[in-house]
């Protein structure tokens, strides 16, 4: 595996989306909009730390469902992928894939994350806590969702099938996120310190094993 | 690819035992064994014998269908497939079945069918995840790819169930008992009915994989 | 891949498994059997189970305000006032788990389970 490679695949794959700002635009439409609307009922029933940190992750959650299933799914389509598998080892395809999810996650978050606390008026205890917790949580769900997109890229019907894979694998990662935000948002005196490192063995257990599962999934 | 099995699916007197042990475990079940005393529904409790084996062979199955994964990627690619695709059938129908049971029970017995009990939400992400292999299964036409592809996602599955099972008693203590006291009446009853489920599903899982071998054969 | 880097890739996972274990042990809540380690315990949330002690239980409707005691095995009694609606099993039920701190002398708690009695015996 070589990590240039995963660097030429990453940069390759920001470039595109730079140019064409397709699947960007999308979710962050998405995603902007999800965030008011979310906001619009909390700000009627008054905001619990629980409930604000629940619906901030269910948004970024199905954000990550619209927009990191294409990751793949393209390259398949325009017939890019051969080139691809000759080109650069089966490992650095998949670092480089999971550094382009995790940025373009992040980069959804940069815009809605601050939407979102100040249309709520969500009171924020510890911030670093909570930053931390939500690149920690993007980190979890682009490592998931990553090797989904892979499996699903060489299935018939993409879309929704992405999001139907990825759930059972995300599902611990999205709930020790959001029960470490609602610690970070309310400043329990546990803290969220064990649900960091629990996303942070959760990241080390789903990526050893997509980079050994993931030459079995992207080799024909 | 397309060796069919000749040997017997299952030997003629164990049929015969199976046969004749579960019909006394069922009529053991209901005439032998007395009420339970304590419970909402002393009769009801009957329903313990079956749905205990049920849930346990449900995990088996799973269990038995990934370990036929890795023996899938890392030796006989499709004779290891067909029988991974047949145990997680099998573990579905299992898993449905312990569903119902305890559903029935829970609604007699706590009053509602759904309580988000650690074992209950457990036995569903089992589901979701049968329900996304198979799903994904469906979708990816290539017999090879397929047969890979669900490999490395019953894999992947696996590792993150036990993150899954671990979070989920942070949530609540859970409603299923831990210490449980058995009279000998109980005991032989669940005894029986746990043999009799092993070689059923040990029956059906030869059936099942006989049968895939067959289709596939015929399909060449 | 060669076979150092799939061995070297089990015993990650492997370690970041144990890991994980090792972390959820800790930081459940602390599950106390006796009475007299719940005051040890301070404000911090601990889990309870006990016998629910018959005879003592109130409830107002109006408040939602449950007021019972729970014995442990050592036939000390808490104190607990649980904040909610009265689950419907709880007349029949034998054993709470109860959550919560304990404080000025009263076992605040804000969850109730009541656990279904796990004796499979006939009527004697």
């Amino acid at each position: 595996m070589s990590l240039r490679g995963a660097v030429a695949v990453l940069v390759k794959d920001a470039r595109c989306e730079l140019r064409s700002k397709q699947a960007i635009s999308a979710v962050l439409l998405f995603a902007v909009t999800s965030t008011i609307a979310v906001s619009f009922t909390l700000g009627m029933i008054g905001s619990d730390a629980a409930v604000a940190s629940t619906l901030l992750w269910v948004v970024i959650y199905f954000s990550a469902m619209a927009g990191l299933g294409r990751s793949f799914a393209h390259e398949e389509e325009t017939y890019t992928a051969g080139l691809l598998r000759l080109a650069v080892p089966a490992e650095s395809v998949y670092v480089g894939k999971l550094a382009f999810n995790f940025l373009t996650l992040a980069a959804v978050e940069v815009v809605t994350v601050p939407l979102f606390v100040l249309l709520t008026d969500c009171r924020v205890a510890r911030v670093g806590a909570f930053i931390g917790m939500l690149l920690l949580g993007s980190a979890a769900l682009s490592a998931g969702a990553t090797a989904a997109a892979a499996m699903v890229s060489r299935a018939a019907s993409k879309g929704a099938l992405f999001a139907g894979v990825s759930f059972p694998l995300l599902a611990p990662a999205l709930g020790i996120a959001i029960a470490g935000t609602n610690a970070a948002l309310a400043s329990s005196p546990a803290g969220c310190a064990a649900d960091m490192r629990l996303l942070v063995y959760y990241c080390g257990v789903v990526i050893t094993a997509s980079l050994m599962l993931f030459r079995c999934i992207w080799e024909e | 690819m397309g060796r069919v099995g000749t040997r017997a699916i299952l030997p003629i007197w164990l049929q015969v035992f199976v046969g004749v042990e579960m019909t006394a475990v069922i009529v053991a079940a209901f005439l032998y064994v007395p009420p339970a005393d304590g419970f909402a529904s002393p009769e009801c409790a009957r329903i313990m014998i079956f749905h205990v084996p049920c849930a346990i062979i449900a995990v088996v199955a799973y269990i038995v269908s990934t370990v036929y994964a890795v023996l899938c990627l890392t030796r006989d690619e499709m004779a290891s497939d067909v029988k991974s695709a047949a145990s997680a059938s099998l573990g579905f129908l299992f898993t449905a079945l312990a569903t119902v049971t305890g559903m029935i029970f829970a609604r007699v017995e706590w009053g509602t069918a759904w309580n988000w009990d650690p074992r209950e939400t457990s036995i569903l992400m089992l589901v979701i995840i049968y329900a996304a292999y198979f799903a994904l299964r469906g979708a990816i036409p290539n017999a090879a790819n397929r047969a890979r592809i669900s490999a490395a996602y019953n894999i992947l599955a696996c590792l993150v169930m036990p993150f899954v099972m671990f979070v989920l008693p942070r949530i609540s203590p859970g409603l299923h008992p831990s210490e449980v006291s058995l009279s000998p009446e109980y005991r032989e009853a669940l005894v029986g009915a746990m043999l009799g489920y092993v070689i059923i599903y040990v029956w059906m899982l030869r059936l099942a994989v006989r049968v895939r071998e067959a289709s596939l054969a015929r399909r060449r | 891949m060669s076979k150092w880097m799939y061995v070297a890739g089990i015993a990650l996972i492997a370690g970041f498994a144990a890991l994980m274990v090792m972390e959820l042990r800790n930081s459940t809540t602390p599950y106390v059997t006796k009475v007299a380690d719940i005051r040890s315990f301070g404000d911090r949330p601990v889990q309870f189970k006990g016998r629910i002690v018959q005879g003592k239980t109130t409830y107002d409707r109006a408040t939602h305000d449950l007021c019972f005691a729970l014995a442990d095995d050592a036939g000390k009694t808490l104190d607990v006032r649980y904040d909610g609606p009265k689950p419907g099993s709880f007349v029949t039920a034998d054993y709470a788990v109860v959550r919560g701190v304990y404080r000025g002398g009263k076992f605040r708690a804000d969850q109730l389970l009541l656990k279904c009695p796990s004796k499979y015996q006939g009527k004697r």
